[in-house]
């Protein structure tokens, strides 16, 4: 055989393995806006811009509207810092960064919610039923066990064109408990990534709580601003912080 | 795996704080003129604000009070998953307390991170069982002691 040809069929699987290699996205950032609708008819407006790295785990919220202030989401703790950088307040979040809408685009999960689960993971939810439509591919998930099913309802799901489009919560009685929309999807740098993202809450006496957030100027693995990426917790407290 | 396991328990508590009493007819169906009509007055005071930099609520209220004048908006950033004043389950302070006791004020106070008034509530809620409790003892002894002194032999 060719020596130029192997050394070439060489050259391409390392170049290929490599380019493979570069495909792991790792950072996320946009301009974002949400805007809610409360059960009790009053609203909120939420303005700023959010950095996530997937390889700190952190996510970072500047925000300029209503107040000026950073939000750092980590280990599901939410620390609140004010314009001085001093820390406000910390609580208890159920945000965990691997089920983030960014973690998801970054990892190329999407599409499943990151549902399925990886090869040696216990499945919590597994595939009940796949239906075809006109609309898309409807896919029922399930919990995987049944003590699960005591806890969880199921999940639907709708995909169009292999994106992600909605998906119905149920709680274990079978009532709707939330519905999610993700649309306008903007293809940055390889990762699809849907700027229109609506959560429709639904309580228990009927009330609709609604959330609907926007992203623009999607960038991916930007290489400056680390300090804000790596966003350090401020020790000093402010004279108005709560805890 | 442990992450994905707590995570996904985490984000189903999170959605289970609500529940909806009829299911609708097409839950995929969205309908973005709602979206648009629902959120017309913030997305013009996103307008201005994107336009204007560096204006907070309180500026805003000061520069063009009449966007805020017809719109009850909070002064708080929305922070979807923020649990300060949610427990999981849903069940109000006062409940655990009542229902729980001692136990269910401890509960309270780790969920809610230290929380003084979800705390204080449970607190109550403890108190008004048993407060109950008592009221109700006191009224089976009284019927007991009712009961023998009518009895004759």
């Amino acid at each position: 055989m060719n020596p130029i040809k192997i050394f070439l069929f060489v050259f391409l699987l390392i170049a290929g393995s490599e380019y493979g290699q570069a495909q792991q996205f790792y950072r996320f950032k946009a301009d974002i806006s949400v805007k809610d609708k409360l059960v009790d008819g009053t609203y909120r407006l939420t303005m700023g811009k959010v950095y996530y790295d997937k390889l700190y785990k952190k996510i970072v919220y500047k925000l300029n509207f209503p107040n000026i202030e950073t939000m750092v989401i980590q280990d599901t703790t939410l620390f609140k810092i004010d314009k001085t950088n001093k820390l406000i307040e910390s609580s208890r979040t159920f945000l965990i960064p691997d089920f983030t809408v960014f973690h998801l685009a970054l990892t190329g999960k999407l599409s499943d919610y990151g549902l399925k689960a990886a090869a040696n993971d216990r499945a919590i939810y597994k595939i009940g039923k796949v239906e075809k439509d006109e609309k898309g591919l409807t896919t029922t998930w399930v919990p995987a066990e049944k003590e699960f099913k005591k806890v969880f309802g199921d999940i639907k799901m709708l995909t169009i064109n292999k994106k992600l489009d909605a998906m119905i919560f149920y709680n274990a009685k079978g009532k709707i408990v939330s519905r999610q929309f993700f649309k306008k999807y903007v293809n940055v740098k390889g990762v699809e990534f849907p700027t229109e993202v609506t959560m429709i809450s639904y309580a228990e006496d009927g009330r609709v709580n609604t959330q609907l957030t926007t992203y623009k100027n999607v960038l991916i693995d930007q290489n400056n601003e680390d300090e804000i990426y790596r966003y350090r917790i401020p020790i000093t407290k402010s004279v108005t912080a709560k805890k | 795996m442990k992450i994905r396991y707590t995570g996904l328990v985490l984000l189903f508590c999170s959605i289970s704080l609500f529940s909806i009493a009829k299911e609708t007819a097409q839950p995929f169906d969205y309908d973005e003129n709602q979206m648009t009509q629902e959120f017309e007055k913030l997305n013009r005071i996103e307008e201005f604000v994107s336009k204007n930099k560096g204006l907070d609520i309180k500026e805003l209220e000061k520069v063009n009070p009449q966007l805020l004048s017809d719109i009850e908006i909070r002064q708080e950033a929305t922070m979807t998953f923020d649990t300060k004043d949610e427990l999981p389950l849903g069940v109000p302070s006062f409940w655990w307390g009542c229902c729980l006791g001692g136990l269910g004020i401890l509960l309270v106070y780790i969920f809610s991170d230290e929380d003084k008034e979800q705390t204080k509530k449970a607190f109550y809620g403890c108190l008004v069982s048993g407060a109950t409790a008592a009221v109700l003892y006191l009224g089976y002894f009284l019927f007991l002691a009712t009961t023998a002194a009518s009895v004759t032999y």
